[in-house]
Protein backbone atom coordinates (compact mmCIF):
# COMPACT_ATOMS: atom_id res chain seq x y z
CA UNK A 1 0.00 0.00 0.00
CA UNK A 2 2.71 2.50 1.18
CA UNK A 3 4.50 1.60 -1.83
CA UNK A 4 1.65 2.80 -4.33
CA UNK A 5 1.50 5.81 -2.73
CA UNK A 6 5.43 6.81 -2.77
CA UNK A 7 5.15 5.64 -7.08
CA UNK A 8 1.88 7.85 -7.09
CA UNK A 9 3.47 10.87 -5.36
CA UNK A 10 6.90 10.44 -7.48
CA UNK A 11 4.81 10.12 -10.71
CA UNK A 12 2.82 13.36 -9.67
CA UNK A 13 5.97 14.68 -9.28
CA UNK A 14 7.09 14.24 -12.58
CA UNK A 15 4.08 15.47 -14.11
CA UNK A 16 4.42 18.68 -12.65
CA UNK A 17 8.20 18.61 -13.60
CA UNK A 18 7.71 17.99 -17.11
CA UNK A 19 4.97 19.98 -16.76
CA UNK A 20 7.23 22.94 -16.10
CA UNK A 21 8.12 26.01 -18.47
CA UNK A 22 12.33 25.81 -18.63
CA UNK A 23 13.46 29.64 -17.60
CA UNK A 24 15.13 31.19 -20.44
CA UNK A 25 18.29 32.49 -20.24
CA UNK A 26 18.69 35.31 -22.88
CA UNK A 27 17.62 38.48 -21.14
CA UNK A 28 15.03 39.49 -23.43
CA UNK A 29 13.00 36.18 -23.48
CA UNK A 30 13.83 35.87 -19.44
CA UNK A 31 12.12 39.48 -18.64
CA UNK A 32 9.22 37.90 -21.02
CA UNK A 33 8.92 34.90 -18.59
CA UNK A 34 9.40 36.72 -15.34
CA UNK A 35 6.35 38.97 -16.78
CA UNK A 36 4.20 35.97 -17.44
CA UNK A 37 4.65 34.65 -14.73
CA UNK A 38 3.51 31.19 -15.77
CA UNK A 39 5.93 28.55 -14.65
CA UNK A 40 3.44 25.84 -15.30
CA UNK A 41 2.51 27.24 -18.38
CA UNK A 42 2.15 24.13 -20.35
CA UNK A 43 0.27 22.00 -17.53
CA UNK A 44 -2.00 25.41 -17.36
CA UNK A 45 -2.32 25.40 -21.13
CA UNK A 46 -3.24 21.49 -21.38
CA UNK A 47 -5.77 22.20 -18.57
CA UNK A 48 -7.29 25.72 -20.24
CA UNK A 49 -7.66 22.61 -23.75
CA UNK A 50 -9.88 20.61 -21.29
CA UNK A 51 -11.77 23.76 -20.08
CA UNK A 52 -12.10 24.96 -23.62
CA UNK A 53 -13.49 21.27 -24.53
CA UNK A 54 -16.17 20.77 -22.07
CA UNK A 55 -17.41 24.73 -22.69
CA UNK A 56 -17.51 23.91 -26.73
CA UNK A 57 -19.41 20.61 -26.08
CA UNK A 58 -21.29 20.91 -23.16
CA UNK A 59 -21.89 24.15 -21.23
CA UNK A 60 -21.82 26.61 -24.00
CA UNK A 61 -24.64 24.60 -26.18
CA UNK A 62 -26.49 24.03 -22.86
CA UNK A 63 -26.12 28.38 -22.35
CA UNK A 64 -27.40 29.04 -25.72
CA UNK A 65 -30.05 26.63 -25.62
CA UNK A 66 -31.34 27.80 -22.04
CA UNK A 67 -31.35 31.28 -23.91
CA UNK A 68 -33.34 29.93 -26.75
CA UNK A 69 -36.14 28.72 -24.48
CA UNK A 70 -36.68 31.64 -22.51
CA UNK A 71 -37.20 35.05 -22.26
CA UNK A 72 -34.83 38.20 -21.18
CA UNK A 73 -36.78 38.51 -18.11
CA UNK A 74 -36.95 35.57 -17.32
CA UNK A 75 -33.33 34.90 -17.54
CA UNK A 76 -33.15 38.21 -14.90
CA UNK A 77 -35.14 36.26 -12.45
CA UNK A 78 -32.98 33.36 -12.14
CA UNK A 79 -29.31 35.56 -12.61
CA UNK A 80 -31.02 37.96 -9.51
CA UNK A 81 -32.11 34.83 -7.54
CA UNK A 82 -28.70 33.33 -7.65
CA UNK A 83 -27.16 36.46 -7.07
CA UNK A 84 -29.01 36.42 -3.60
CA UNK A 85 -27.60 33.13 -2.85
CA UNK A 86 -24.35 34.68 -3.38
CA UNK A 87 -24.92 37.51 -0.88
CA UNK A 88 -24.91 35.06 2.16
CA UNK A 89 -20.95 34.53 1.02
CA UNK A 90 -20.96 38.32 0.88
CA UNK A 91 -22.05 38.46 4.00
CA UNK A 92 -19.25 36.13 5.80
CA UNK A 93 -16.71 37.72 3.74
CA UNK A 94 -17.17 41.14 4.75
CA UNK A 95 -17.73 40.02 8.49
CA UNK A 96 -14.32 38.15 8.02
CA UNK A 97 -12.65 41.32 6.55
CA UNK A 98 -14.01 43.14 9.35
CA UNK A 99 -15.95 44.87 6.82
CA UNK A 100 -19.02 46.55 8.22
CA UNK A 101 -20.39 48.27 5.22
CA UNK A 102 -19.80 45.85 3.51
CA UNK A 103 -21.23 43.01 5.99
CA UNK A 104 -24.43 45.49 6.51
CA UNK A 105 -25.04 45.99 3.06
CA UNK A 106 -25.09 42.39 1.60
CA UNK A 107 -27.37 41.63 5.16
CA UNK A 108 -29.64 44.23 3.83
CA UNK A 109 -29.79 43.02 -0.01
CA UNK A 110 -30.23 39.94 0.80
CA UNK A 111 -33.18 40.48 3.14
CA UNK A 112 -34.75 42.82 1.19
CA UNK A 113 -34.71 40.40 -1.87
CA UNK A 114 -36.16 37.21 -0.21
CA UNK A 115 -38.86 38.83 1.24
CA UNK A 116 -39.62 41.12 -0.83
CA UNK A 117 -38.24 39.97 -4.00
CA UNK A 118 -39.94 36.55 -4.13
CA UNK A 119 -37.22 34.73 -2.73
CA UNK A 120 -34.49 36.77 -4.48
CA UNK A 121 -36.17 36.73 -8.07
CA UNK A 122 -36.48 40.31 -8.08
CA UNK A 123 -33.94 42.75 -7.49
CA UNK A 124 -35.70 44.82 -5.01
CA UNK A 125 -32.80 45.83 -2.98
CA UNK A 126 -30.89 47.90 -5.74
CA UNK A 127 -34.30 49.68 -6.38
CA UNK A 128 -33.79 50.86 -2.98
CA UNK A 129 -30.10 51.64 -4.05
CA UNK A 130 -28.35 49.76 -1.65
CA UNK A 131 -24.64 49.32 -2.92
CA UNK A 132 -23.78 45.39 -4.56
CA UNK A 133 -20.37 44.12 -3.69
CA UNK A 134 -18.74 40.87 -4.80
CA UNK A 135 -16.80 38.85 -1.85
CA UNK A 136 -15.16 35.74 -1.84
CA UNK A 137 -12.67 34.16 0.40
CA UNK A 138 -9.82 34.94 -2.02
CA UNK A 139 -10.44 38.31 -1.24
CA UNK A 140 -10.86 37.71 2.41
CA UNK A 141 -7.41 36.21 2.46
CA UNK A 142 -5.91 39.07 0.81
CA UNK A 143 -7.31 40.90 3.47
CA UNK A 144 -5.81 38.87 6.13
CA UNK A 145 -2.48 39.85 4.53
CA UNK A 146 -2.05 37.62 1.47
CA UNK A 147 -1.81 40.99 -0.82
CA UNK A 148 0.42 39.27 -3.85
CA UNK A 149 -0.09 36.04 -5.26
CA UNK A 150 0.49 36.65 -8.89
CA UNK A 151 1.61 32.69 -10.08
CA UNK A 152 -0.94 32.05 -12.80
CA UNK A 153 -2.96 28.50 -12.22
CA UNK A 154 -5.38 27.15 -14.60
CA UNK A 155 -8.04 24.95 -12.24
CA UNK A 156 -9.63 22.28 -13.64
CA UNK A 157 -13.14 23.39 -14.72
CA UNK A 158 -13.28 26.29 -12.44
CA UNK A 159 -10.60 28.38 -14.93
CA UNK A 160 -8.11 31.37 -13.89
CA UNK A 161 -6.30 31.90 -10.49
CA UNK A 162 -3.78 31.51 -8.66
CA UNK A 163 -2.23 30.07 -5.20
CA UNK A 164 -4.50 32.11 -3.11
CA UNK A 165 -7.38 32.16 -4.66
CA UNK A 166 -7.35 28.90 -5.42
CA UNK A 167 -7.40 27.95 -2.09
CA UNK A 168 -9.94 30.89 -1.47
CA UNK A 169 -11.78 28.90 -4.09
CA UNK A 170 -11.95 25.64 -1.84
CA UNK A 171 -12.89 28.10 0.86
CA UNK A 172 -15.78 29.22 -0.90
CA UNK A 173 -16.75 25.34 -1.16
CA UNK A 174 -17.17 24.96 2.77
CA UNK A 175 -19.05 28.12 3.27
CA UNK A 176 -22.26 29.39 2.11
CA UNK A 177 -24.44 29.46 -0.02
CA UNK A 178 -22.06 26.29 -1.36
CA UNK A 179 -22.04 24.35 1.97
CA UNK A 180 -26.10 24.95 1.80
CA UNK A 181 -26.57 23.63 -1.42
CA UNK A 182 -24.41 20.68 -0.90
CA UNK A 183 -26.80 19.66 2.40
CA UNK A 184 -29.73 19.87 -0.17
CA UNK A 185 -30.69 16.25 -2.03
CA UNK A 186 -29.08 15.39 -4.73
CA UNK A 187 -32.34 16.54 -6.82
CA UNK A 188 -31.97 19.93 -5.77
CA UNK A 189 -28.27 19.75 -5.26
CA UNK A 190 -27.26 19.12 -8.85
CA UNK A 191 -29.74 21.31 -10.45
CA UNK A 192 -29.47 24.23 -8.62
CA UNK A 193 -24.87 23.86 -9.09
CA UNK A 194 -25.45 23.27 -12.95
CA UNK A 195 -27.98 26.20 -13.13
CA UNK A 196 -25.72 28.77 -11.64
CA UNK A 197 -22.85 27.73 -14.34
CA UNK A 198 -25.49 28.12 -17.19
CA UNK A 199 -26.79 31.03 -16.15
CA UNK A 200 -23.47 32.60 -15.91
CA UNK A 201 -21.95 31.19 -18.96
CA UNK A 202 -25.26 32.47 -20.83
CA UNK A 203 -24.46 36.04 -19.83
CA UNK A 204 -20.76 35.69 -21.32
CA UNK A 205 -22.10 34.22 -24.52
CA UNK A 206 -21.08 37.50 -26.69
CA UNK A 207 -18.49 38.70 -24.72
CA UNK A 208 -16.25 35.40 -24.21
CA UNK A 209 -17.19 35.03 -28.79
CA UNK A 210 -15.87 38.39 -28.88
CA UNK A 211 -12.36 37.62 -27.39
CA UNK A 212 -11.85 34.10 -29.24
CA UNK A 213 -12.86 35.40 -32.48
CA UNK A 214 -10.26 38.18 -32.33
CA UNK A 215 -7.07 36.18 -29.92
CA UNK A 216 -4.00 35.41 -31.97
CA UNK A 217 -3.44 33.11 -28.39
CA UNK A 218 -6.86 32.68 -26.29
CA UNK A 219 -4.82 31.77 -23.58
CA UNK A 220 -2.41 34.51 -22.88
CA UNK A 221 -5.63 36.81 -23.83
CA UNK A 222 -7.20 35.30 -20.89
CA UNK A 223 -4.34 34.63 -18.73
CA UNK A 224 -3.45 38.71 -19.11
CA UNK A 225 -7.28 39.73 -18.39
CA UNK A 226 -8.29 37.98 -16.34
CA UNK A 227 -5.02 38.37 -14.02
CA UNK A 228 -5.37 42.17 -14.21
CA UNK A 229 -9.36 42.34 -13.19
CA UNK A 230 -8.77 39.96 -10.17
CA UNK A 231 -5.59 42.21 -9.27
CA UNK A 232 -8.55 44.99 -9.19
CA UNK A 233 -11.14 43.20 -7.36
CA UNK A 234 -8.25 42.91 -4.80
CA UNK A 235 -7.18 46.38 -5.03
CA UNK A 236 -10.74 47.09 -4.01
CA UNK A 237 -11.06 44.74 -1.39
CA UNK A 238 -7.74 46.25 0.36
CA UNK A 239 -9.33 49.50 -0.11
CA UNK A 240 -6.36 50.60 -2.00
CA UNK A 241 -7.45 54.38 -3.16
CA UNK A 242 -6.39 55.91 -6.32
CA UNK A 243 -3.44 57.92 -5.12
CA UNK A 244 -1.92 54.46 -3.38
CA UNK A 245 0.02 53.31 -6.16
CA UNK A 246 1.04 51.63 -8.72
CA UNK A 247 -2.31 49.44 -9.61
CA UNK A 248 -1.67 47.07 -12.53
CA UNK A 249 -2.65 49.77 -15.26
CA UNK A 250 0.10 51.59 -13.88
CA UNK A 251 2.90 50.83 -15.76
CA UNK A 252 5.40 53.08 -18.25
CA UNK A 253 4.57 54.05 -21.89
CA UNK A 254 7.49 55.34 -23.49
CA UNK A 255 7.18 55.69 -27.06
CA UNK A 256 9.82 56.50 -30.42
CA UNK A 257 7.61 59.04 -31.83
CA UNK A 258 6.28 58.76 -35.39
CA UNK A 259 6.63 62.01 -37.38
CA UNK B 1 10.87 88.12 -0.15
CA UNK B 2 10.87 89.09 -4.02
CA UNK B 3 12.20 85.83 -4.82
CA UNK B 4 9.94 83.83 -2.36
CA UNK B 5 6.77 85.94 -4.18
CA UNK B 6 8.00 84.93 -7.63
CA UNK B 7 7.85 81.46 -6.67
CA UNK B 8 4.34 81.65 -5.20
CA UNK B 9 3.61 83.18 -8.51
CA UNK B 10 4.92 80.74 -10.24
CA UNK B 11 3.68 77.75 -8.67
CA UNK B 12 0.56 78.95 -8.76
CA UNK B 13 0.69 79.92 -12.86
CA UNK B 14 1.59 76.19 -12.77
CA UNK B 15 -0.87 75.04 -11.13
CA UNK B 16 -3.31 76.83 -13.08
CA UNK B 17 -1.88 75.40 -16.22
CA UNK B 18 -2.08 71.95 -15.10
CA UNK B 19 -5.98 72.35 -14.07
CA UNK B 20 -6.39 73.78 -17.15
CA UNK B 21 -4.36 70.98 -18.92
CA UNK B 22 -6.22 68.48 -17.40
CA UNK B 23 -9.79 70.08 -17.92
CA UNK B 24 -8.45 69.78 -21.53
CA UNK B 25 -7.97 66.11 -21.44
CA UNK B 26 -11.36 66.22 -19.87
CA UNK B 27 -13.50 67.55 -22.50
CA UNK B 28 -11.66 66.16 -24.89
CA UNK B 29 -12.15 62.11 -23.84
CA UNK B 30 -16.17 63.30 -22.57
CA UNK B 31 -16.56 64.68 -26.09
CA UNK B 32 -15.13 61.95 -27.69
CA UNK B 33 -17.56 59.29 -26.17
CA UNK B 34 -20.56 61.77 -26.26
CA UNK B 35 -19.64 61.83 -30.31
CA UNK B 36 -19.35 57.90 -29.72
CA UNK B 37 -22.57 57.08 -28.77
CA UNK B 38 -24.80 60.60 -30.88
CA UNK B 39 -23.23 60.21 -33.70
CA UNK B 40 -22.46 56.32 -34.07
CA UNK B 41 -24.23 54.39 -32.11
CA UNK B 42 -27.75 56.24 -31.98
CA UNK B 43 -27.85 56.89 -35.70
CA UNK B 44 -30.08 54.91 -38.28
CA UNK B 45 -26.95 54.25 -40.47
CA UNK B 46 -26.34 51.12 -42.69
CA UNK B 47 -23.87 49.03 -40.76
CA UNK B 48 -21.06 49.22 -43.29
CA UNK B 49 -21.24 53.48 -42.46
CA UNK B 50 -21.36 53.31 -38.82
CA UNK B 51 -18.52 51.51 -39.02
CA UNK B 52 -16.77 53.89 -41.75
CA UNK B 53 -17.64 56.86 -39.01
CA UNK B 54 -16.53 55.07 -36.09
CA UNK B 55 -12.99 54.22 -38.05
CA UNK B 56 -12.84 57.89 -38.38
CA UNK B 57 -13.40 58.91 -34.73
CA UNK B 58 -11.03 56.20 -33.25
CA UNK B 59 -8.23 56.88 -35.57
CA UNK B 60 -8.57 60.36 -34.65
CA UNK B 61 -9.05 60.03 -30.95
CA UNK B 62 -6.28 56.51 -30.31
CA UNK B 63 -2.71 57.41 -31.11
CA UNK B 64 -2.65 53.85 -32.51
CA UNK B 65 0.90 54.13 -34.13
CA UNK B 66 2.19 54.27 -30.62
CA UNK B 67 0.14 51.79 -29.10
CA UNK B 68 1.38 49.25 -32.15
CA UNK B 69 4.76 49.70 -30.70
CA UNK B 70 4.24 49.50 -27.08
CA UNK B 71 2.18 45.90 -27.30
CA UNK B 72 4.90 44.26 -29.77
CA UNK B 73 6.88 45.00 -26.55
CA UNK B 74 10.42 43.67 -26.91
CA UNK B 75 10.03 42.45 -30.56
CA UNK B 76 9.31 46.19 -31.55
CA UNK B 77 13.52 46.89 -31.64
CA UNK B 78 13.72 43.56 -33.37
CA UNK B 79 11.55 44.12 -36.64
CA UNK B 80 12.97 45.61 -39.52
CA UNK B 81 11.41 49.01 -40.84
CA UNK B 82 9.02 47.03 -43.34
CA UNK B 83 7.78 44.35 -40.62
CA UNK B 84 6.81 47.42 -38.57
CA UNK B 85 4.84 49.59 -41.07
CA UNK B 86 3.11 46.34 -41.85
CA UNK B 87 2.12 45.51 -38.37
CA UNK B 88 1.06 49.13 -37.48
CA UNK B 89 -0.62 48.96 -40.59
CA UNK B 90 -2.69 45.52 -39.67
CA UNK B 91 -3.27 46.23 -36.01
CA UNK B 92 -5.04 49.88 -36.68
CA UNK B 93 -7.23 47.67 -38.90
CA UNK B 94 -7.72 45.31 -36.36
CA UNK B 95 -8.04 46.82 -33.67
CA UNK B 96 -10.88 49.05 -34.92
CA UNK B 97 -12.90 46.60 -35.88
CA UNK B 98 -12.39 44.27 -32.55
CA UNK B 99 -13.56 47.80 -30.92
CA UNK B 100 -16.27 48.50 -32.98
CA UNK B 101 -17.52 44.98 -32.50
CA UNK B 102 -17.61 45.61 -28.46
CA UNK B 103 -18.76 48.61 -28.60
CA UNK B 104 -21.75 47.21 -30.66
CA UNK B 105 -22.62 45.80 -27.22
CA UNK B 106 -22.87 49.10 -25.36
CA UNK B 107 -26.31 49.07 -23.95
CA UNK B 108 -26.72 53.44 -24.09
CA UNK B 109 -25.74 53.55 -20.26
CA UNK B 110 -25.04 56.73 -18.58
CA UNK B 111 -20.83 57.79 -18.32
CA UNK B 112 -19.64 60.16 -15.73
CA UNK B 113 -16.49 61.52 -15.72
CA UNK B 114 -15.11 62.28 -12.36
CA UNK B 115 -11.50 63.45 -12.70
CA UNK B 116 -8.03 63.10 -13.93
CA UNK B 117 -4.41 61.94 -12.49
CA UNK B 118 -1.23 62.78 -13.35
CA UNK B 119 0.35 59.86 -14.88
CA UNK B 120 3.88 59.56 -16.33
CA UNK B 121 5.58 62.73 -18.36
CA UNK B 122 2.89 64.25 -20.47
CA UNK B 123 0.29 61.53 -19.69
CA UNK B 124 -2.77 61.88 -17.83
CA UNK B 125 -5.37 59.19 -16.20
CA UNK B 126 -8.67 60.57 -16.77
CA UNK B 127 -11.28 58.62 -14.33
CA UNK B 128 -15.44 57.48 -15.33
CA UNK B 129 -17.85 55.23 -14.44
CA UNK B 130 -20.42 53.88 -16.64
CA UNK B 131 -23.77 54.22 -14.24
CA UNK B 132 -24.40 50.16 -13.99
CA UNK B 133 -25.41 48.26 -11.36
CA UNK B 134 -22.43 47.15 -10.27
CA UNK B 135 -20.63 50.38 -12.24
CA UNK B 136 -18.27 49.58 -14.21
CA UNK B 137 -15.04 51.59 -13.94
CA UNK B 138 -13.33 53.09 -16.92
CA UNK B 139 -9.65 54.78 -16.84
CA UNK B 140 -9.04 56.87 -20.54
CA UNK B 141 -4.84 57.36 -20.34
CA UNK B 142 -4.30 60.19 -22.35
CA UNK B 143 -0.92 61.49 -23.55
CA UNK B 144 -0.44 65.31 -24.70
CA UNK B 145 1.66 65.63 -28.28
CA UNK B 146 2.15 69.01 -30.22
CA UNK B 147 -0.57 70.31 -27.75
CA UNK B 148 -3.02 68.00 -28.65
CA UNK B 149 -4.35 64.83 -26.72
CA UNK B 150 -4.12 61.50 -27.51
CA UNK B 151 -5.47 58.52 -26.05
CA UNK B 152 -3.01 55.81 -25.38
CA UNK B 153 -4.57 53.13 -23.56
CA UNK B 154 -8.23 51.95 -22.15
CA UNK B 155 -8.55 50.47 -18.67
CA UNK B 156 -11.83 48.86 -18.53
CA UNK B 157 -12.26 47.28 -14.87
CA UNK B 158 -8.90 46.85 -14.17
CA UNK B 159 -8.01 45.22 -17.88
CA UNK B 160 -5.61 47.72 -19.85
CA UNK B 161 -6.14 47.25 -23.14
CA UNK B 162 -2.54 47.97 -24.14
CA UNK B 163 -1.07 45.72 -21.74
CA UNK B 164 -3.28 42.73 -22.79
CA UNK B 165 -2.40 43.23 -26.51
CA UNK B 166 1.18 42.95 -25.73
CA UNK B 167 0.48 40.09 -23.55
CA UNK B 168 -1.26 38.35 -25.99
CA UNK B 169 1.50 39.43 -29.01
CA UNK B 170 4.22 38.88 -27.24
CA UNK B 171 2.78 34.94 -26.43
CA UNK B 172 2.39 34.21 -29.47
CA UNK B 173 5.85 35.78 -31.09
CA UNK B 174 7.42 33.57 -28.44
CA UNK B 175 5.61 30.64 -29.46
CA UNK B 176 6.70 31.42 -33.66
CA UNK B 177 10.22 32.34 -33.03
CA UNK B 178 9.93 36.05 -33.11
CA UNK B 179 8.36 36.04 -36.58
CA UNK B 180 6.61 39.41 -36.68
CA UNK B 181 5.23 38.98 -40.28
CA UNK B 182 3.50 35.59 -39.11
CA UNK B 183 1.63 37.98 -36.13
CA UNK B 184 0.71 40.49 -38.76
CA UNK B 185 -0.90 37.73 -41.00
CA UNK B 186 -2.31 36.20 -38.72
CA UNK B 187 -4.10 39.64 -37.18
CA UNK B 188 -5.18 40.52 -41.12
CA UNK B 189 -6.70 37.52 -40.80
CA UNK B 190 -8.76 37.81 -37.74
CA UNK B 191 -9.90 41.44 -39.12
CA UNK B 192 -11.52 39.84 -42.50
CA UNK B 193 -13.21 37.61 -39.94
CA UNK B 194 -15.22 40.35 -38.32
CA UNK B 195 -18.64 40.28 -39.83
CA UNK B 196 -20.52 43.56 -39.21
CA UNK B 197 -24.11 42.43 -40.55
CA UNK B 198 -26.23 45.60 -41.61
CA UNK B 199 -28.75 44.65 -39.27
CA UNK B 200 -28.01 43.57 -35.70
Amino acid sequence: MKKHIFLGMLSGIMFLCCSCATKPTQPEQLKIYEETNDPLEPLNRSIFAFNNLVDDTILKPTASGYRAVTTKTMRTGVTNFYDNLSETRNVINGALQANPEKTSNAFKRFMANTFWGFFGLMDVASDMDIPKYDNDFGQTLAVWGWETSDTYLVLPLMGPSNPRDALGTAGNFITPPSVLITMMTPWTAYPLTIGNYVQMRERSIEFLDNLHRSSTDYYATVRSMSRQNRQKVINDALGHTETQTPKQYEFDMDFDDFE
Amino acid sequence: MKKILTLIIGLLMYSNSVLADSQKAITFVETLANDMIVDVLATQKPMTEKLDLFREKFHQALDLKSIGQFVLGVYWRKATPIERDEFIKAFMDFSTKSWADKFNMYNGQKIVFKGSRPAQKNQLYIDSVIQNNPPVEVIWRVREKNNEYKIVDIVVEGVSMAMSYRNEYTSFLQQNKGDVAKLTQELNQKSQAFKFADEK
